[in-house]
């Protein structure tokens, strides 16, 4: 029985802090203390629900499951994250692939990948660098259709329940999901942040109620997150991963001079 | 979304450092190169990323990525550059 010993997640942009200093400054500790809290538990492997910006996955073949199972990634450098490649764990991931049927899902898998903002910052307040091996798991929301929440929380469930089963007891497993908040990206409203939306996905996350989340229809959540508040499935999934677990929120900061409403929390675990 | 010409483009082109400079370098040839229609290079060639996906259907992230490659202001503030220093960068 693999042991989860932290729960995080996390928005996965940081751009120019010249627009809101005091709000930048503050979002780039609330990622720091995420690293620490990470890195405090001391995770063997890290497994991290995330998107691909259409960087490996893009519209010539669109799964909307997609499991990093290499070795070593070195990452894309876009956001000019620096590009030093960090280990992934192939034993791990492709215990998640073989047993997934079992429960009902094929996940693609993927042996190249460059990832991108979406993997690498979460991981570069994780110190030192590329010291605990991450498998990434992509949720593509930039397909149509795009995975319902429903499907999404019983990935997540499964995933528990295979690393409950079949991984070693010894094994120390953190878990992240990366993305989010509520942001319009090139669509109408595109700019704008709906600070209740991301709010209540907050306070939905840390009162250990996550998986109420698996209950909303996309269509729900574009009209109030946007397009990239498809995202907050990623946080969905990490909660259903501990579940009832209570947290706290970490930093939240509405940030349309980034146009995107950003926060992180921390699950309590032990 | 549909992978039709504009997006065959961007997907070709914009995730490379090459690509992207031979689209800045001649847009029009590229343009031609992919068999675009004028109402796609219209719009490709406004600042109308809303445009870019309701008239050309672009998709909004592969917008992204051809704003990233034809628009260097653009890619300067989505970077991190600034906190390298924090974040123990050179």
């Amino acid at each position: 029985m693999g042991k989860i010993v932290s729960a995080s997640a996390t928005s996965h942009v940081l751009f120019s802090p010249l627009a809101r200093p005091d709000r930048a400054e503050r979002i780039f500790k609330g990622m720091q203390e995420l690293g620490e809290y990470t890195s405090a538990a001391k995770p063997d492997v890290i497994l991290m629900f995330t998107i691909d910006h259409m960087f490996n996955i893009d519209l010539s073949i669109q799964p909307p499951f997609c499991l990093g199972v290499a070795d070593s990634y070195m990452p894309l450098g876009d956001l000019d994250i620096p590009r030093r490649e960090f280990r992934g764990h192939r034993e791990f991931a492709m215990c998640l692939a073989e047993n997934a049927p079992d429960y009902g899902f094929d996940l693609a898998i993927a042996e190249s990948l460059v990832p991108d903002h979406g993997v690498t910052i979460p991981l570069i307040f994780i110190k030192p660098w590329g010291h605990i091996p991450v498998v990434p798991l992509y949720i593509n929301i930039n397909m149509s259709p795009v995975p319902t929440p429903k499907r999404c929380y019983e990935l997540a469930l499964a995933l528990r329940e295979i690393i409950s089963k079949h991984r070693p007891a010894a094994e120390r497993i953190a878990i992240i999901g990366s993305g989010g908040l509520s942001h319009w990206l090139n669509i109408p409203g595109m700019g704008t942040v709906d600070e209740e939306f991301d709010r209540t996905i907050i306070d939905t996350i840390i009162s250990g109620k996550g998986a109420s989340i698996a209950g909303m229809k996309v269509d729900e959540i574009l009209e109030k997150g946007g397009n990239g508040g498809l995202e907050i499935m990623n946080w969905m999934m990490m909660s259903a991963m501990v579940p009832d677990r209570k947290g706290n929120k970490v930093y939240y900061e509405p940030m349309p001079e980034w146009m995107t409403g950003i926060g992180g929390v921390a699950m309590s675990i032990s | 979304m549909q992978l039709n010409n504009p997006n065959r483009m961007i997907q070709a082109l914009c995730r490379s450092p090459e690509g992207a400079a031979r689209l800045r370098a001649d847009r029009e040839a590229v343009f031609s190169e992919y068999n675009l229609t004028e109402a796609e290079k219209t719009v490709l060639r406004s600042d109308d990323t809303l445009k870019m996906v309701s008239a050309a259907k672009v998709h909004p992230i592969l917008v992204m990525h051809y704003l990233l490659a034809t628009n260097p202001q653009a890619a300067d503030s989505m970077s991190i550059k600034e906190y390298h220093g924090l974040t123990g960068e050179q």
